[in-house]
């Protein structure tokens, strides 16, 4: 029963001394914190980059988001291996995507894709991820 | 009879302003009848907002598709209860829920003895004021009750994604505890207002706090469940800003919970207990700014979305409510020191500040992971986005730190450890380091699986072993039974081994969502009809398929192609099991696939399984995941709500005394 220990008697005022100790203390873990965020927040940030960015750059292995509008002719789906492979494209030119995983729902010709991954040096964008625009669905919900 | 809901709306915007006004009047010139009047005005209040929430849940019940909402949002293929749930199902509703829930919480507070004191008028103006916000929001930016010229003969019908039990009840818990910050923040504004600044207010406030944590836990908790059975990912928080919205004044409120303790038995942290109810409450109105808004830039939303006009309404009242709080702090600055000093570091007080510091800087980090992106567009004109790893690396150690603290607390003194308090350390740090040693045997490896095993059982025991010696030293001292010497411990101090069991709950929290992301395991494969897989100790075997259309005329949401997946799944020696996989073709809407997963769920794992494509020919993609331990996280949630209620209800009993 801890709590009843000792907790009814008001200490003596240790003064000023008691508090600094505090507030170092709070001071450390705050500057603990900030440093947290700032460690990891250069790290976790992946950069939005249209086909034009991404051919301008040429094959870098950072990881990015590359953004554009799927070409329709382009999309080859292998069911049998679950490999997607499709273009994605702006006013400047087109750029290659492979990506294994299931084949996203809504990929059609003209959606806008966001696809996550390396830009690798055989030009090809290899992605983790591809998310498809889908504003309505979530902004009624 | 849509318009006598508008009207509704109206007269409830000027009764319950005008009962905020009367409250103040009331208070300053100390008239009891102008209070009086408030306390009618707030119940009239509630009794109106009654009245229009019964209208439209009458309306959507009744295919009353003259209005837009009901239109939007319902088709005459959608089942009572998603007609009911349909009520929170876009913006207009959740805010007249909201609403709602706000002006029977005001009678409420009023009603159960808020009336008492210096206090009371100026608790009373708080909650009429904010109300009034509700109304003035309902009113000017999404009016439920808006109708057509003539009445469309069927409506568009419920988002898919929202049919679901998960949906049915997460929005009216969570928006429960959103309304819920609203009453700690008026009685800490009515203590500033009014000057009575002893700790008494505290007392009460605490139990309100306490009901708006457990609703937004469980409103949290419960929207995990839905994304993890519905969404089709596989996972329970993807750290998504709305998802990140509910947390950040969770995280806000749990400091605050803490806080109070403080107070109440120690009489200090009176500043905190004063800014930390304010934070909680406008990061309520934060968590709506961020969904409804428009600013915060979502994977999910996507770019398309604009500053909404609600986002200028609320951002207005944050700041008032805030500004005015910090106001006040400073007017009252001298009579808010606390009445004694902080022990050691190593005591409970120190844990406690530690602790609060801790939330509050992990709500710091969600909050600031959450406008980043935003931030970054707006002022650097660069498009960014934050990936879930920076969450998982600069929140996780923070939240270990304050799971190790759960089980060094309630062994140490407030003021100062002592030799005893060492000792009885002694059993959960060497029973951690026993069972993480046997986990690394039996091959736990990684890093982060292994300090959680440590920090989980190390809590798990200590708290554990607490209540054991609790126990036994009321049996030698009474001489009772072991199972009697339980109970009447247990039943005497509810508040406090409710806490240990909220803690409890935490560790089995933190258990389900170590083994869920540490031992995830997945795999991709193509199926024929009758084909079968092993996968992680499991034989799937893929049945047939199924094709057919449901509700094909009139045209709604609810219309949709199911291709159904028919899988025998078994384990061992254990009896097959059939369960379906399915994917949805809703031509009706913009985004028309939705997938339904098949869960075969257990304690020790959950096999999850997508259905990821289905060819003609019946070749089909499955996604398999292997999900360990999910289950611990929905057990944990069902502990917290068991000891959140054992902890408010001794408090409950002794406020009917008082009355």
């Amino acid at each position: 029963m801890s709590q009843l220990t000792s907790a009814s008697q008001p200490r003596a005022r240790t003064g000023a001394r008691g508090n600094t100790k505090f507030i170092i203390g709070g001071v450390i873990v705050v500057l603990v914190i900030l440093w947290l965020i700032w460690s990891n927040i250069g790290s976790s940030t992946t950069p939005y980059l249209t086909v034009k960015e991404l051919i301008a750059e040429g094959g870098s292995n950072r990881l990015v988001r590359g953004t554009g509008y799927i070409v329709g002719e382009s999309i080859n789906w292998d069911p049998q291996a679950m490999v997607l492979r499709f273009e994605i494209t702006d006013e400047s030119g087109s750029l290659q995507v492979v990506y294994e995983g299931p084949r996203p729902d809504l990929l059609e010709d003209a959606t806008e894709a966001v696809v996550e991954g390396r830009y690798t040096e055989k030009g090809v964008f290899e992605a983790t991820t591809v998310l498809l625009k889908c504003p309505s669905k979530y902004t009624e919900g | 009879m849509a318009a006598i809901g508008s009207w509704t709306l109206v007269l409830s915007l000027v009764v319950s302003l005008y009962g905020a006004i009367a409250a103040l009047v009331g208070a300053r010139q100390k008239s009891r009848p102008f209070l009086e009047s408030a306390e009618r005005a707030v119940a009239v209040v509630a009794v109106l907002a009654t009245a229009a929430s019964a209208l439209l849940l009458y309306l959507l019940i009744n295919h009353g598709f003259q209005v837009k909402y009901v239109h939007q949002y319902t088709s005459t293929h959608l089942p009572l209860l998603y007609r009911i749930s349909a009520f929170w199902a876009g913006e207009a509703g959740s805010l007249l829920l909201w609403f709602w829930l706000q002006a029977v919480l005001a009678l409420a507070v009023v009603r159960l003895g808020g009336r008492r004191g210096q206090t009371g008028p100026y608790l009373l103006a708080t909650m009429a004021a904010a109300v009034t916000f509700f109304a003035l929001l309902l009113i000017r930016t999404a009016n439920p009750f808006a109708t057509y010229a003539s009445r469309p003969a069927e409506g568009i019908g419920m988002l898919p994604l929202l049919e679901n039990p998960g949906m049915v009840i997460h929005p009216p818990v969570l928006f429960l505890g959103y309304a819920g910050y609203t009453v700690p923040f008026a009685f800490a504004l009515a203590a500033l207002l009014s000057g009575e600044l002893d700790s008494q207010w505290v007392k009460v406030m605490r139990r309100w706090s306490l009901f708006a944590w457990l609703a937004l836990s469980l409103g949290i908790l419960i929207g995990a469940w839905w994304s993890y059975v519905e969404l089709g990912w596989g996972g329970y928080w993807a750290w998504d800003p709305v998802e990140n919205a509910s947390l950040i004044p969770w995280l806000v409120g749990t400091a605050l919970l803490h806080s109070t303790i403080m107070q109440e038995r120690r009489g200090m942290q009176k500043v905190w207990n004063l800014v930390l109810p304010a934070l909680a409450f406008v990061l309520c109105l934060f968590a709506t700014l961020v969904t409804r808004g428009g600013i915060i830039v979502s994977e999910l939303h996507g770019f398309s979305s604009s500053i909404q006009p609600i986002a200028y309404y609320l951002l207005a009242f944050i700041a008032l409510a805030l500004g005015g709080t910090l106001a006040l702090i400073y007017v009252r600055r001298d009579r808010l020191a606390s009445e004694r000093e902080v022990g050691s570091l190593l005591s409970r007080d120190g844990a406690f500040l530690l602790v609060e510091l801790l939330f509050c800087g992990a709500a710091l980090i969600v909050f600031l992971g959450t406008v980043y992106p935003s931030l970054a567009r707006a002022f650097l004109g660069a498009l960014v986005g934050l990936n879930a790893s920076f969450y998982n690396r600069a929140v996780g150690p923070v939240m270990a730190v304050i799971i190790i603290l759960m089980g060094i607390c309630p062994v140490i003194g407030w003021q100062r450890i002592s030799d005893k308090g060492i000792r009885n350390l002694g059993i959960p740090t060497a029973g951690a380091l026993v069972l993480s040693t046997m986990a690394f045997i039996l091959g736990i490896t990684e890093p982060f699986p292994l300090i959680a095993t440590a920090i989980c059982s190390f809590v798990a025991l200590s708290v554990l072993s607490t209540v054991a010696r609790d126990v036994l030293a009321r049996r030698r001292s009474t001489g009772e039974s072991f199972v009697r010497a339980l109970v009447r411990l247990l039943s005497k101090a509810r508040r406090r081994y409710g806490a240990y069991l909220v803690h409890l709950a935490v560790v089995l929290v933190a258990v389900g969502v170590t083994g869920s992301s540490a031992y995830k395991s997945e795999e991709l494969v193509a199926l024929a009809p009758g084909e079968s897989i092993e996968f992680r100790g499991y034989r799937i075997q893929y049945v047939d398929y199924s094709v057919e259309t449901i509700n094909p005329e009139p045209v709604t949401r609810q219309s949709r192609v199911r291709y159904a997946t028919a899988l025998g799944v078994q384990r061992g020696q254990s009896k097959a099991a059939s369960v379906v996989a399915e994917k949805n073709y809703h031509w009706a809407l913009e985004t028309p696939w939705v997938t339904e997963v098949a869960i075969k769920s257990s304690l020790k794992e959950d096999l999850y399984i997508i259905l990821a494509s289905l060819e003609e020919s019946g070749l089909a993609g499955f996604q398999f995941v292997l999900n360990p331990l999910v289950s611990w996280i929905w057990i944990g949630g069902g502990l917290l709500l068991i000891g959140t209620l054992m902890a408010v209800w001794p408090e409950a009993h002794l406020r009917l005394e008082e009355d």
